[in-house]
């Protein structure tokens, strides 16, 4: 393979070197081919025209009588005055184009022959068509063979005979020219005006411009200048005419012509007379200048000029000659405005250098720097392209760099002496000029200054100066750049050529010389130099610092870019500012303030708070401190660091905190504010699905221990943990909350909720313990939490407890509502406990105020120990007041009322008189209207004993109406007629005895309700007694723990009403033998929505616990909702209360399968079939 | 085939058809069960709109939780960076001063270094917290993915497993994020000591500009 290669490329180099050994062989040398000489092309020429005219003799001869001789001959004049033409420019070449005045006779000779056969022509045949052109071209010969006479004569000849003629005009301008190259403008004038007088001529614009030039001459500037003007509109016309016919013309030609073809039509038209090169626009324009400078506004020459100009480059030539006019005039005005326009629009040669001088010159003689920001460019401009011609050699180089950096240098350091002239006087000073210099214009001339030029050794200065302007014109953020760069120039080492530059004498002018000798310049020394420029350097490092501030505070409204260059400048500047100089204490302080203020713009906080908090503590009391103060809170506050704020503010608020007081009474409430708000943060963290919020709560908690904000912290986490149902958490917090803050307002809350937690989760005993604690801590809650605690106790049956809690409560609270309350719950807990004689010894003191609660029970036990008339004062009491008594309070006060009547009917004895049978059926007529009045109260119990006494009331006053006797001095039909008719009212009463019995027991199974009235009315039995009595609970079987109940009472801490939760816990209480707790379990369990076996569940808790008419509800409940194991129970209730009749209905067609907890009695029951049923 | 064949081929093809009858759709056996719960598509039409919006909140959670985690690693970019610029800064520069005012320089130095490399390691400790908590937000997706097919007849899976990952990892966050806390209160103690310090050492006249160069 290699070898291969190495053949191959062997093989290539022989065939190189043949080939290069054949290749001179092949070369053959070029021959030179030289240009013809201009006077062989023109022998040429002769020889050609020559053999034409030979030609054409030949055809005139062979065309006698021909009607085109006149065309013959008039070709063979113009032939041989062509060839006159190049005999002459034969001459002319040979004498080297010397001058123009030649003798060479074949020419003489030609251009007579020449005439000699236009005048033929015209003899032989006057009427020709051609006459007008021979004319013309006679005249033509004539002129130049120098008889102008002759042509002057031919001309007006031409003009006279042939007024139509298209040669008119031509003849007319020759003629005008004539006479002005003889002075005679006059007549000049005369011809002139002709030309313009035609309507259509393209010579018309020409004819203007010779015109205005007759003005010029006569010194009539302003004719000229209209003159002038009309010769560029004329000009124009005639060029926009001719070229629209142009267009159409070639529209209608089938043809393509040729690029430089002229349309036939015009071709005699434009192919003479010699005027073509002469561009009349351009001319004029240029020509106008003179006139222009000397009669119109310089500062309206350029605008005039352009709107003129149809061509730039007649615009330029124009401008031009306008510059050197007006500096030949001394016009600076002019002469700025002109050369600016040069420098603009101008070609690239070297007259633009002497615009920019003129320009300068101009510019400083006025003293008008208003446009020094266009003018530094322009004139450095016009220098650099100069210096980029490579013709240039290095030494012109230098010095046209020297000038130029010296013109713009003057104009713009003139300019700022002259801003800085009216920033100390003002704008309103003595200095007053026209055109004010602008700062912008001032910056924009050194920028171009410094962009042109920089290695200038005067660029230190010029960026300094800069940076100035840059100032004055609000470019802070330039300003800023400008300064930290020469503070970068000045860092540089100082050289010894600069200071020999320094100490070397001024080139000065002889005057100036004379001015220093009076006062000379010091030497400098290197070493003092360098001094001087650190120092300077310092100074530039403050302004730039200074500078940026100034952009960041006052351009908000920039872009970022903008801004976060001028902060970055800014901290550049300022931090070298810091570290390099010695800076006194409040620019210091400034500049501090200033890059910390940048970071806190910037939205870097960390930075920002941390250089904050530094000036906060290193200049206290002053303006920075405290807004740094201020910042650095809403530092924190604006990254959302509450926990940053807060410890931050905290140390701000301390002693020895170098905050002054002022600013801590304004800081204070937003570091109470941030605790509070971070509080909350946590607090919803630890409340909420997040896991770890607790964690952080209370570890902010320990954090703050010893504070108020501890106290809160520990108070929220409690909070959070009783809603997150976390109740380890939340007696061990209230525990803490209790022992660490004895003293706060809320601890009576915390032990009231644990309290309440413990209700949740039917920790009763606990329950009752923190209520109690609760209501020893806070008075105003007392009386509510005592009662609770006592509600729970009463229904546990620790009637004791709950009576001593009733009564704490009753003391503790107030007059009215809270006392009321109280009361009503001692009332109802001795009625149902106590004999009626302890009901009237404890609640006759609590009778005043008077309450219907207490007066409605203390009536009826007044009335039990056999007290009517202080019973019926108390339920008249109550009667009376019905509107605030609760409706319990007025079944009471109805009932005992109408005892009171039946008390009175049973003890009435009648005498044997008409009226005493009266009076005995009112009493019973009342008597019966009283219970029925207390029948139809809402209370359950007082009614249904309301019924069963109505029977009572009825079975009583028909034994009083049979067994009263009659007055002894009645007629036996009297005494009959009475007789029967108390006998019909006995019975009836007896009949309606009957009837509230069936309700009665219908209201009783309807309710299950069996107690005193419920029980005789069932049994068919009129209670001879007040029916109404209370069972007392049996004592308590506490349970002291519960298998399995953990769970369930965990997730009632998170959800009450969580039922399999609440029959888990029931159960596990009624499994405990603790059946008072199970019945408040499940009475909670029935309340949330439990069902049937639910509700027989109760029953059975309610029946172990001494509730029997709470059981018999409950069954019957249980029953009437499907639970099977119900039916028994309630039969083993009803049988027990000697109800057999009725345990019976119960039992008959009851399922025979039971599902549910049975009571022991229950398990023996059997069921009857129904009714029908074998 | 021998009867002592058949009668194993019968009780293997016995429990293979026991085996597919019992076995619903969705069931994920093996090693996948109860710990590989496939993604759930919230365009799935066996699921309600509730049950599409519990899943989307959950995966919500995820993408907080990245998000966080994200802004943790920065903030500890940050913090490190900053720590080497004072660092760099104040390195040498407070140490120059005469007598008194050195040596407060030189403990002022010495607190903040101690206070930037806290806030070093508060940041790493809310990193390590936002990244526990990334976990658990995706554990709980996996859970409301499991639970979600479960509650809707969409799959079985033992969640029980599932849950108890949920459990511990909420102690891990607690845990993590109650020692962030505790960094916290570290960098607070110190920031305290910084101020301390750097009062003692301006009250001695120390020059704090180095505090605002730019490195």
């Amino acid at each position: 393979m290699h070898r291969l290669k190495v053949k191959k490329v062997v093989r290539l180099i022989g065939v190189l070197l043949v080939l290069s050994v054949m290749q001179p062989a092949c070369v053959q040398k070029k021959p030179v081919v030289r240009d013809q000489l201009t006077v062989e092309k023109l022998r040429l020429r002769i020889t050609k025209v020559r053999n034409a005219v030979a030609e054409t003799r030949a055809v005139i001869a062979a065309s006698r009588g021909a009607s085109h001789l006149p065309e013959l001959y008039m070709r063979l004049a113009e032939l041989l005055s062509e060839e006159a033409r190049y005999h002459y420019m034969v001459a002319y070449e040979r004498e080297q184009r010397s001058t123009k005045s030649l003798h060479v006779p074949q020419v003489r000779f030609l251009k007579e022959q020449a005439i000699s056969t236009y005048n033929l022509i015209l003899k032989k045949y006057p009427s020709t068509h051609l006459a007008d052109r021979i004319l013309f071209n006679i005249s033509h010969e004539q002129r130049e063979l120098g008889l102008f006479d002759k042509m002057k004569d031919t001309l007006q000849r031409l003009v006279k005979d042939y007024p139509n003629s298209s040669y008119k005009a031509e003849a007319l301008l020759v003629l005008g020219d004539f006479y002005f190259d003889r002075t005679k403008f006059a007549k000049a004038e005369h011809y002139y005006v002709e030309i313009v007088k035609q309507k259509r001529s393209p010579l018309k614009g020409l004819a203007y411009y010779k015109l205005a030039w007759v003005y010029v001459n006569i010194s009539d500037c302003q004719g000229a200048l209209r003159n002038f003007e009309k010769a560029i509109i004329a000009d124009r016309k005639a060029f926009t005419d001719f070229k629209k016919k142009r267009r159409a013309q070639t529209r209608k030609s089938k043809e393509v012509q040729g690029e430089f073809a002229i349309p036939q039509f015009d071709k005699g038209k434009y192919s003479f007379a010699g005027h073509k090169s002469v561009n009349v626009q351009r001319e004029a324009l240029v020509d106008l200048t003179y006139c222009y400078a000397q009669e119109r506004k310089p500062e309206k020459a350029v605008a005039y000029l352009k709107r003129l100009a149809s061509t730039r480059e007649s615009y330029v030539a124009a401008l031009a000659k306008m510059a050197n006019r007006y500096a030949l005039i001394e016009q600076p005005k002019g002469t700025a405005q002109v050369a600016r326009e040069l420098l603009r629009l101008a070609p690239d040669d070297e007259e633009r250098l002497d615009d920019a001088r003129m320009l300068h010159n101009a510019v400083v003689r006025m003293k008008d720097y208003s446009a020094v920001g266009e003018d530094v460019p322009l004139i450095l401009r016009a220098m650099r392209r100069q210096l980029l011609k490579p013709k240039l050699d290095e030494s012109a180089k230098v010095l046209l760099l020297k000038e130029f950096e010296l013109l713009a240098r003057d104009l713009a350091t003139k300019s700022h002496q002259l801003l800085m002239r009216r920033g100390k006087r003002g704008f309103g000073g003595t200095q007053w000029t026209k055109n004010p210099v602008s700062a912008d214009q001032t910056a924009t001339a050194y920028t171009a200054y410094l962009n042109v030029l920089p290695e200038s050794p005067n660029r230190l200065e010029m960026v300094g100066n800069l940076a100035d302007v840059l100032m004055d014109s609000k470019r802070y953020l330039e300003a800023g750049h400008r300064y930290r760069e020469t503070a970068f120039l000045l860092s540089k080492p100082v050289t010894d050529a600069e200071v020999e530059a320094l100490n070397a004498p001024p080139k000065d002018t002889e005057k100036k010389k004379r001015r220093r000798k009076t006062k000379p310049k010091p030497k400098i020394d290197k070493k003092t130099l360098q001094q001087q420029r650190t120092r300077a350097r310092v100074d530039a490092l403050y302004n730039a610092a200074v500078a940026y501030q100034h952009s960041l505070e006052s351009e908000h409204a920039r872009g970022h870019m903008e801004r976060a260059t001028a902060r970055a400048g800014m901290r550049m500047a300022g931090g070298q500012y810091l570290e390099e100089g010695k800076p006194d204490k409040e620019k210091a302080r400034n500049i501090k303030f200033a890059i910390a203020q940048s970071y806190y713009d910037e939205g870097s906080y960390l930075e920002a708070i941390d250089l904050l908090t530094a000036i906060a503590y290193e200049y206290p009391k002053s303006q920075q401190g405290d807004a740094a103060v201020h910042m650095v809170l809403d530092s924190y506050s604006v990254i959302n660091d509450m926990s940053g704020l807060i410890n931050v503010g905290r140390r701000f608020l301390t002693d020895g905190s170098p905050v002054a007081g002022r600013i801590k009474s304004q800081i204070s409430p937003i570091v109470q504010a941030a605790e509070q708000r971070r509080l909350d943060e946590l607090s919803l963290a630890a409340s909420g699905d997040q896991a770890g919020g607790m964690a952080v709560l209370l570890s902010f908690a320990d954090r703050y221990q010893d504070s108020e904000l501890g106290e809160r912290a520990m108070l929220s986490a409690f909070v959070a943990a009783r809603a997150g149902g976390d109740t380890e958490q939340v007696y061990a917090l209230g525990e803490q909350v209790v022992n660490r803050f004895p003293r706060s307002n809320q601890v009576s809350g915390v032990v009231s909720t644990m309290g309440r937690t413990a209700a949740t989760r039917f920790e009763f005993d606990r329950s009752i313990q923190y209520l109690e604690r609760a209501a020893s801590i806070s008075p105003d809650e007392k009386a509510t939490l005592l009662l609770t605690a006592g509600e729970i106790r009463e229904q546990l049956a620790d009637t004791r407890g709950a009576e001593k809690n009733y009564r704490q409560a009753l003391r503790a609270a107030g007059p009215g509502t809270g006392r009321a309350e109280a009361a009503t719950h001692l009332a109802d807990l001795i009625e149902r406990t106590g004999t009626p004689k302890e009901v009237v010894r404890n609640l006759t003191p609590l009778a005043d105020p008077p309450d219907p609660e207490i007066l409605s029970r203390l009536g009826l036990a007044l009335l039990r120990v056999g007290k009517q008339e202080e019973a019926e004062e108390y339920f008249r009491q109550v009667t009376e007041g019905a509107a605030a008594a609760s409706s319990a309070a007025q079944a009471r006060a109805s009932y005992g009322m109408a005892e009171i009547m039946l008390h009175i009917l049973e003890t009435y004895e009648p005498p044997p008189e008409i009226d005493a049978v009266e009076e005995l059926i009112g009493i019973i007529e009342v008597v019966l209207q009283s219970y029925l009045a207390a029948a139809r109260q809402p209370d359950a119990t007082y009614s249904q004993a309301a019924l069963a006494r109505l029977a009572r009331a009825a079975e009583v006053g028909a034994e009083k109406l049979e067994t009263i006797v009659l007055p002894a001095d009645l007629t036996e039909e009297e005494r009959d007629l009475i007789t029967v008719a108390l006998a019909n009212r006995a019975n009836q009463l007896r009949a309606d005895s009957g009837e509230a019995l069936k309700e009665c027991a219908r209201r009783a199974k309807a309710s299950y309700l069996f107690d005193g009235a419920g029980k005789a009315c069932v049994k068919g039995e009129t209670p001879r007694q007040d029916p109404v009595q209370y069972r007392p609970l049996s004592p308590r079987n506490k349970a002291t723990a519960l298998a399995h109940a953990e769970s369930a009472r965990e997730r009632l801490s998170r959800n009450p009403d969580d039922l399999d939760a609440l029959r888990i816990v029931g159960k596990a209480f009624l499994d405990a033998g603790d059946a008072h707790a199970a019945r408040l379990v499940l009475d909670r369990t029935v309340e949330a929505g439990g069902g049937a076996d639910d509700l027989n569940l109760l029953g059975v808790a309610s029946y172990k616990s001494g509730d029997v008419l709470g059981a018999l509800a409950a069954f019957g409940r249980a029953k009437d909702a499907g639970s099977s194991a119900a039916v028994r129970n309630l039969a083993v209730v009803c049988k027990e209360l000697g109800l057999s009749g009725f345990v019976q209905e119960i039992l008959e067609g009851a399922p025979a399968k039971v599902d549910g907890v049975l009571l022991e009695k229950a398990k023996s029951i059997s069921v009857l079939p129904k009714r029908g049923e074998k | 085939m021998t009867l002592f064949r058949f009668l194993i081929f019968a009780i293997v093809l016995v429990f293979g058809l026991i085996a597919v009858q019992c076995t619903p759709t969705g069931v994920y056996t093996g090693k996948e069960r109860g710990t590989k719960v496939p993604i759930l598509s919230l365009r799935d039409p066996r699921l309600p709109e509730e049950a599409r919006r519990w899943l989307a909140d959950a995966e919500d959670e995820v993408a907080i939780a990245q998000s966080r985690v994200d802004d943790a690693e920065k903030v500890l970019t940050k913090q490190k960076a900053y720590g080497e610029s004072l660092d760099e800064r104040l390195k040498d520069a407070w140490a120059t001063g005469k007598g008194r005012a050195r040596k407060s320089g030189e403990k002022a130095r010495e607190e903040f270094g101690r206070y930037a490399a806290a806030r070093v390691v508060l940041a790493q400790a809310e990193l390590r917290a936002v990244k526990k908590s990334l976990a658990l937000a995706r554990a709980r997706l996996t859970q409301a993915r499991a639970e979600t097919a479960a509650r809707y007849d969409v799959g079985i899976y033992d969640i029980e497993p599932i849950a108890r990952k949920v459990e511990v990892l909420k102690n891990e966050v607690a845990e993590a994020w109650h020692e962030a806390e505790d960094q916290r209160a570290v960098v607070e103690k110190t920031a305290d000591n910084v101020w301390k310090a750097f009062s003692a050492y301006v009250n001695k006249g120390g020059l704090t500009n180095a505090l605002w160069e730019t490195p």
